[in-house]
């Protein structure tokens, strides 16, 4: 089959760029090798839709998330969930980040940032400041029915799960892409597969991105009252957030140093537990984390003690269960803490358009027009 | 399922330069842990080590399969800068204290401190019978000036309820002299002793001596007011006897009247002021309580 686009990954990136295509009249095939969409990061993650308050250290990005917040908003505002308070806090110890200077940044993002008194939420002097802010959750359940319904009415967009490319090369200005009984031709490929993004590179032979790989553990709680319309994030360095999962009733907790269970600094991901997932996953070839018997146990012991250290014995929360997805982290944003989008046409410049994808936003989707709409 | 304690602990461990001390005491120390605690963590803050010391306790680390925090500070600040970093990155429900990789005490103490804390004690620490003559003299001087009901000696390890350490953090944000903070927190001590001698610190400990004794007593501003006021009273019996030869219609020199009145009423007024700018000085020490802050260079986790 000939297509106009090619799209690896049937994460939001994925699909957002399906839609766009599609909408245009365009014929695109999206490949995932899961059983369905949005079974990876784009479900498994904090579920922040960003406003940029977390990159205090780098004000180009958090400008950006700012912008972009409004937009992804309007867009999908139906599977945010807006309805709580939004609290960020410094920590008095071994924060990069003070309250003073956590006001200045937020003035000069021209984001909210509203005054609590820490003991509210708070031990004694665990924090410096706390601030009440906009921030929200997408439920990416949601998303993912408004993207089957969006796409279902779109017959020139092909929808093909469990089916990872197997074969990929160039024959003269087209990408003809094998995978499973799929055989398919495209001047035009998107790879929007995140983690899998140097698996793809690694089978055509182009250079990698600068990554290391996070395998994380997102924890749903249930919470108290207290805590129900409460969103709490300690910031800037070992610290925790627990704050409202889409509209699913749970919270996730999440924490710095607890979260990234392992860490590979390979160009491809290599994890010890790779040995033990009874040949499900290898490097070039991730299996899907949260559905593998040889996912690590969970660090809720951790992650919750280091939690209620913190927070004040009325916020409570208890322990529902785990998911687990792999993160893969640009190499160069790591003093700054930006994770800015990249977008990085890979190959031949006279040959077909090949384009890899990677943000840990979920938010600066937006980012991909550029590509999209100016290589048609 | 196990027996073991459910709480969360932290061990915080001081080291600078005690290389050859370092892994047997996290084996003693983690053996100990291991056999009483589901869940620990340990927290080593390494204050400018400069010989093999964090070396052998990454040898130690590949071992081990709870998370283990090292703090490298910036430069030397010395035991209690560096347990205050510790104790801050500390996560447990209780924390224990080591301000030495030395172990003079048998290793079940350990647990026995827990027990006693379990009784309702938020601060427990353990003593040696034993204390140098200098810290001797130290504490002596300390419990005499200090209002705090129970009186400081020396310690070998202490462990510390979460409870108590948001209190001694309620009452101030910094702890210059960590163990002087817990006394006069109020909540409830024990003590355990044991056969031995108290493990040596090093460095700094004199001036930190005055510091604490500054701090935490009214014994530099009880001396130094008592100073005050006994010249000042000297200078008023000088007063009298000028006032009493000046009535006498005595002239012992030309001139010496009345060059020791303008003496005595200065000097007394200098002393009498000094006083009270003692006084309003130790008043400010009492508010502003002197704040300290350290350095941290990174944060590793192993």
């Amino acid at each position: 089959m000939t297509y106009d686009k090619i799209i690896l990954g049937a994460g939001l990136y994925g699909l957002y760029a399906a839609e766009k295509c599609g909408a245009l009249g365009q014929r695109v095939l999206v490949l995932e090798r899961d059983a369905a969409p949005f079974m990876r990061a784009t479900w498994i993650n904090q579920a922040r839709v960003h406003m940029g308050y977390h990159y205090p250290r780098s004000y180009s990005t958090a400008i950006k998330s700012a912008h972009y917040f409004e937009r992804f908003c309007k867009d999908y505002g139906f599977c945010n969930l807006t309805t709580f308070d939004q609290v960020y806090a410094t920590s008095a110890h071994f924060s990069w980040t003070d309250a003073p200077a956590f006001r200045r940044f937020c003035a000069a993002a021209n984001i909210r940032c509203d005054d609590l008194p820490p003991e509210r939420y708070f031990n004694p002097g665990q924090c410096d400041g706390a601030f009440l802010t906009t921030e929200y959750t997408y439920d990416a359940q949601i998303l993912k029915e408004y993207y089957l319904r969006a796409l279902e009415k779109l017959p020139n967009v092909t929808l093909c799960f469990g089916h990872a490319p197997e074969r990929i090369r160039a024959a003269g200005d087209v990408w003809q892409v094998k995978a499973g009984e799929v055989s398919a031709e495209a001047p035009f490929l998107l790879n929007a597969t995140y983690a899998g993004v140097n698996e793809v590179h690694a089978m055509l032979g182009f250079e990698p991105f600068g990554i290391k790989y996070e395998l994380c553990e997102i924890i749903l709680c249930t919470v108290s009252d207290a805590l129900k319309n409460v969103g709490i994030t300690v910031m800037d360095g070992p610290f925790f957030s627990i704050m409202p999962f889409g509209k699913t009733g749970y919270h996730s907790l999440t924490s710095v140093t607890f979260t990234p269970h392992i860490t590979s600094y390979d160009t491809l991901p290599t994890f010890a537990c790779q040995q033990e997932s009874g040949g499900r996953c290898r490097p070039g070839s991730l299996f899907n984390c949260n559905d593998c018997p040889a996912k690590p146990a969970s660090a809720w012991p951790y992650m919750s003690q280091l939690a209620r250290k913190y927070l004040r014995p009325e916020y409570g929360f208890a322990y529902s269960h785990s998911l687990y997805s792999m993160k893969p982290i640009l190499k160069a944003s790591e003093i700054d803490d930006s994770r800015p989008t990249v977008i990085r046409r890979m190959g031949d410049e006279h040959g077909p358009a090949f384009y890899s994808v990677l943000s840990g936003k979920i938010n600066t989707v937006y980012d991909l027009d550029e590509v999209l709409l100016h290589d048609q | 399922m196990t027996n073991k304690e459910k709480n969360f602990i932290s061990a915080v461990v001081y080291l600078h330069d005690c290389e050859a001390q370092v892994r047997p005491f996290f084996e003693a120390l983690t053996a100990q842990l291991n056999a009483h605690f589901d869940q620990y963590e340990l927290v080593a803050v390494d204050d400018a080590c400069t010989d093999g010391t964090i070396e052998a306790l990454r040898e130690f680390a590949q071992t081990l399969t709870k998370p283990l925090t090292v703090l490298h500070m910036s430069l030397r600040q010395g035991v209690e800068l560096g347990m205050n970093a510790g104790q801050d990155c500390a996560i447990g429900d209780f924390v224990y204290e080591f301000d030495s990789a030395v172990m003079h005490y048998p290793p079940e103490m350990i647990w026995q401190a827990y027990e006693t804390a379990l009784a309702g004690n938020d601060i427990v620490s353990v003593c040696p019978s034993r204390s140098r003559g200098a810290s001797r003299m130290f504490y002596r001087v300390f419990n005499a000036f200090s209002r705090s009901k129970a009186p400081l000696r020396s310690e070998a390890f202490r462990l510390l309820s979460r409870r108590g350490i948001n209190r001694v953090h309620a009452i101030s944000e910094d702890l210059p002299y960590r163990k002087a903070a817990y006394a006069a927190s109020g909540l409830a001590m024990a003590s355990l002793t044991y056969e031995g001698d108290a493990p040596s610190l090093q460095g700094g400990r004199v001036s930190l001596a005055l510091d604490s004794l500054a701090l935490y007593t009214d014994a530099a501003f009880r001396l130094s007011a008592g100073v005050a006021l006994a010249m000042l009273a000297l200078t008023v019996a000088e007063l009298i006897y000028t006032l009493c030869v000046f009535l006498g219609g005595g002239h012992p020199i030309e001139g010496w009247t009345t060059t020791m009145f303008v003496l005595t009423v200065g000097f007394g007024g200098v002393f009498a002021i000094l006083a009270i700018v003692l006084k309003y000085l130790s008043l400010l020490v009492d508010l502003v309580f002197k704040k300290q802050k350290y350095l941290l260079e990174s944060i590793e986790k192993l």
